[in-house]
């Protein structure tokens, strides 16, 4: 079962799956981003992967106001390179080790975001939908397009010094991506 | 076929290069153009499907995160490859996700849904689909439609191409085949030239140029040898031509050759002059004009039968020359072949044979008719007498063979003389020819033997028939020059294939019947008898009896004496054979004297009597039983008088027994005596001067002329028996002996009557001054041994002296 079928199935089952073009700031847009989070484990490869077990799920945590959780509660349902998936989320500012990948939402911003993001952070992921997000300090950025689509913006500068690397193909789909002088 | 074979040795050789070469360059041309079709199919899948599995793969990523945008510009990178036309990225459900499709000039689309019916845009084009696969899951279907129209414009550019080259490559063969067949149609024609020059100009001396050392070189070679070969033959056959001419220029034979039509080409002086045709321009019409017209259609019938047939004509024919000679020519021509073995010509000869002819005519009439008579000769008749026995055998009829024997010709050829009896010959032969038809042969067997064939008779009385006209028209007198001779014949005849079935039996059967007609008086016939072959074996048995009889000394000497009537002395004895044979006892001499004498055997028996004579007389001389001037008189036959041996035989044997020549008397019938005078004078003279006595035995039976008998050197006569033996009854037969006497006694001869009986036949030969006498009234034959024991009676005749 491919994962566009889940992403379908997690909006058929909880949105009401509107067309990705007619995204904007609501459930439906983080169903979505969701989704692509749950996509992200498949195309992003960490280093100590292979140290951990078949059974160690992938832990995807969300930080800040998200319109549901249902679609977290899928999530866990599902597997990704064979292992389970499993998520952690909390208004507020938490703890973030042992996440794989953390999604700040936009409801967590300024001062705190910042704090978050002064974190040492070499095994995680950081997602976030701020405004410029990828080009400041985080690793993945969503941005919703003048279509209203969600895109993705990578910051190749700050994963590279991270136990993690991005595979060819998320670069791809990526509407910008933010290098350190010196990378190719 | 014909077009082609009637195309010059160029232009084929031009065809061949270009079709071969035509045919070399489509084969390969649409051998490369089908596999590069192939090849570029095979290239275009290969790369379709590395285009699809990219494509397929740069759109996992899209269709994860569900991104059209870059699904679509993942598609829309076909763009760069014109053949593909359109690109539909379908999702896990087969809806359409992303697609791309070229405007310019396909109308195809993309459909919402995966094709579930493949080919629905026909041959034109290619349809691909490619499963989208993450993670070992499918996640969509890339579906790919390749427009084949630029392969297939390949294809078409790479035929056209071909064409092309094709075009190109059959121009430039033909400009090579051009140039390059004059390296073998050059040489070709040159020959074809030089063949074609001496055929025209029969001149065999010229040659074939060779320009090259290869198979034509060689065949310029060869060509060149066979015209120097038909060269060297052509001047032999010149040569050998001249020859002819020259040999048949001056040969005695007419030589002329024609054509296969009978048309003359070639004749030789000696054909002019034998034809007499001298035309330069010689024709079949001038020749046949010379043919004489009695054989012109014979002669004519048989030359265009020859020249139909193709066969060998020989014939001899007659001419008759526009000068009026007629010629005999004898005409043999041959075919004359040529190589194919198909008649070209006669070669022929003409000979002039009217002389050979007409010695041939001599020589056949010398050989086959007898030259006095021109009757035909014995060799004629015994040919047509076999034919006419074949004959008779093949159609059952029966022939008649006369046998003539003119009645005491040579008597009269002896008084007449042969001129006048060769006349006579001729006179008879006329006569017989006249008495025979036309199918008949006459023939003369020599001498005065006539013989008649009759080839074809239905029964004997036209033999018969024929041997009474024969007899009668002999009979008629024939006036010779200055007398006329009145001539008999005697006949035999006999009738085949009945008496005989042989020529040989038939002639000897007719002889036989002859002699019977001879012996019954003569001026008669006879038909041969069965009876006459029984006698003809009794004879035969008596000659075999005849030779025992000489080996076993069957024979005996009996003697007779003969008186002097003027004083009653014996003068001597006539010795006469005997003969006592062992189982018939006596057989009297009149029966086997002629079987000896037709035998030959009468020469030892003649000669024993001679001897046991001889041996006698010495012996009757010294008993006293013949007074030394007496005489013992043998009887010699004609054939022992003829015998050339004779006089020898005579004279040794008086030597021998010691006997005086005078006391042998020789007595010769008055017969031998006219059958050949002079020869029988000159035996005669030749016993005469041996010294023995000559004395004609049986004269006044015979025809003697008085002329030849006063030449005959004989010194006694004695009459015939016949006219002493019927006196004193017949007074004819008294004045014959009286003027034999006379005559005898004229001509100085000594006269002996034989056969006196009684005493008045003695006084009547005294008174008529017959000198001696002999017969049963003086003394019976005897043998020696009677002799002795009559010899009282010697007592008496000497004493009578």
């Amino acid at each position: 079962m491919g994962l566009s079928v889940l992403a379908k199935a997690l909006v058929f089952c909880l949105l009401l799956f509107p067309a990705p073009a007619a995204l904007s700031a609501n459930p439906d847009e983080y169903t979505l981003k969701l989704v692509f989070l749950y996509n992200f484990t498949k195309f992003i490869n960490w280093n100590n992967e292979t140290e951990l077990n078949a059974n160690d799920p992938f832990l995807i945590c969300v930080m800040g106001t998200l319109p549901s959780k249902e679609p977290l509660i899928v999530l866990e349902s599902k597997q990704s390179k064979n292992r389970p998936i499993s998520t952690r989320s909390s208004k507020e500012v938490t703890d973030h080790r042992g996440c794989h990948i953390l999604f700040i939402t936009k409801s967590i911003q300024g001062k705190e975001l910042s704090s978050i993001l002064s974190r040492p952070m070499k095994d995680t992921i950081v997602v976030g939908e701020t405004e410029n997000f990828a080009e400041h300090q985080g690793d993945i950025g969503f941005i919703i397009d003048s279509q209203q689509r969600v895109r993705l913006e990578i910051n190749l500068g700050n994963t590279q010094h991270k136990n993690v690397s991005i595979r060819a193909p998320l670069l791809e789909i990526a509407s910008k991506i933010y290098r350190t002088e010196g990378q190719g | 076929m014909k077009l082609l074979s009637a195309m010059s040795l160029r232009v084929k050789t031009i065809l061949i290069a270009m079709l071969t070469s035509a045919l070399a360059l489509t084969i390969s041309g649409v051998f490369f153009s089908l596999y590069d079709y192939q090849n570029a199919h095979q290239k275009a899948d290969q790369e379709y499907k590395v285009i699809a599995t990219i494509l397929a793969d740069r759109s996992t990523v899209a269709l994860e995160f569900l991104d059209r945008v870059s699904a679509t510009d993942n598609l829309a990178s076909l763009d760069a490859h014109k053949a593909i036309t359109l690109a539909c990225l379908y999702d896990s459900g087969d809806t359409l996700f992303a697609s791309f499709h070229r405007n310019s000039y396909n109308q195809a689309r993309c459909t919402d849904v995966l094709p579930t019916i493949p080919g629905q845009h026909g041959e034109a084009y290619k349809e691909i689909r490619e499963p989208v696969v993450f993670e070992d899951t499918v996640i969509g279907t890339l579906y790919l439609l390749a427009d084949l129209g630029d392969l297939r414009e390949t294809m078409f550019l790479h035929i056209a191409t071909s064409i092309i080259i094709v075009a190109i490559t059959l121009f430039i063969t033909f400009l090579l085949a051009v140039r390059l067949q004059a390296f073998v149609t050059v040489p070709i024609k040159k020959l074809q030239d030089t063949a074609i020059k001496i055929r025209q100009s029969d001149n065999y001396s010229l040659r074939a140029d060779k320009t090259t050392e290869d198979e034509l070189g060689n065949l310029v070679d060869a060509f060149n040898g066979m015209v120097a070969k038909i060269e060297h033959d052509n001047v032999a056959l010149r040569d050998s031509e001249e020859r002819f001419r020259t040999l048949t220029a001056s040969s005695p034979v007419g030589v002329f050759q024609t054509d296969e039509e009978g048309q003359y080409t070639y004749v030789n002086a000696r054909w002019r002059e034998i034809t007499n045709i001298y035309d330069i321009h010689l024709t079949q019409e001038a020749w046949v004009k010379t043919l004489h017209p009695e054989e012109r259609f014979q002669v004519l019938s048989r030359w265009r039968e020859s020249l139909e047939k193709g066969e060998e004509f020989r014939m001899e024919y007659r001419m008759l020359r526009d000068d009026g000679e007629d010629v005999n020519v004898i005409c043999h021509a041959k075919p004359l072949y040529e190589g194919n073995g198909h008649i070209v010509g006669y070669l022929g000869s003409l000979s002039d044979i009217s002389e050979l002819k007409s010695v041939q005519l001599q020589l056949e009439q010398l050989a086959l008719y007898d030259p006095l008579t021109k009757l035909a000769n014995r060799h004629l008749f015994r040919n047509r007498l076999e034919k006419a026995i074949k004959n008779a055998e093949r159609e059952g009829c029966m022939i008649a063979l006369l046998f003539l024997d003119i009645d005491h010709f040579k008597k009269i050829n002896d008084t007449m003389g042969h001129d006048q009896g060769d006349e006579l010959l001729k006179a008879i032969a006329h006569r017989l020819r006249f008495c025979t038809r036309p199918g008949d042969t006459v023939a003369r067997m020599g001498g005065d033997e006539f013989t008649i064939l009759v080839p074809e008779v239905n029964d004997t009385h036209e033999a018969d028939a024929i041997a009474r006209k024969v007899l009668d028209v002999l009979k008629v007198p024939i006036r010779l020059t200055g007398l006329e001779v009145i001539i008999t014949t005697s006949i035999g005849i006999s009738v085949g294939l009945r008496d005989a079935e042989d020529a040989n039996a038939l002639m000897k059967n007719a002889d036989m019947a002859m002699y019977r007609a001879k012996s019954r008086g003569r001026d008669n016939y006879q038909f041969f008898s069965d009876e006459m072959n029984v006698e003809l074996s009794r004879q035969l048995a008596m000659e075999a009896e005849l030779r025992i009889a000489l080996q076993q000394e069957q024979f005996e000497l009996y003697y007779q004496p003969q008186i002097n009537l003027n004083n009653g002395r014996l003068i001597g004895y006539e010795a006469l054979l005997r003969w006592d044979h062992p189982e018939k006892g006596f057989i009297p001499p009149s029966e086997f004297i002629p079987v000896a004498e037709d035998s030959g055997l009468i020469l030892p028996i003649g000669e024993w009597v001679l001897r046991h004579a001889c041996s006698d007389i010495k012996q009757f001389t010294e008993q006293g039983l013949l007074p030394l001037d007496g005489h013992v008189a043998v009887n010699l036959s004609p054939r022992q008088f003829h015998d050339p041996n004779l006089v020898s035989v005579i004279k040794d044997m008086i030597i021998s027994s010691g006997i005086q020549n005078q006391q042998l008397q020789a007595e010769i019938t008055e017969n031998l005596l006219m059958e050949n005078v002079e020869a029988t004078i000159a035996t005669l003279n030749l016993l005469k001067e041996l010294g023995i006595i000559l004395a004609i035995d049986d004269f006044g039976t015979g025809y003697s002329s008085l002329n030849y008998l006063k030449r005959l050197p004989i010194h006694v006569l004695k009459v015939d028996r016949s006219f002493v033996m019927d006196i004193p009854q017949d007074k004819d037969d008294m004045e014959i002996t009286s003027a034999v006497i006379a005559m005898a006694h004229k001509l100085g001869l000594k006269v002996v009557a034989e056969g006196v009986e009684i005493s008045d036949q003695a006084t009547f030969l005294k008174e008529n001054q017959c000198d001696f006498a002999q017969g049963y009234y003086y003394g019976k034959p005897m043998s020696v041994s009677s002799l002795y024991e009559n010899i009282g009676n010697f007592e008496r005749w000497r004493s009578n002296g």
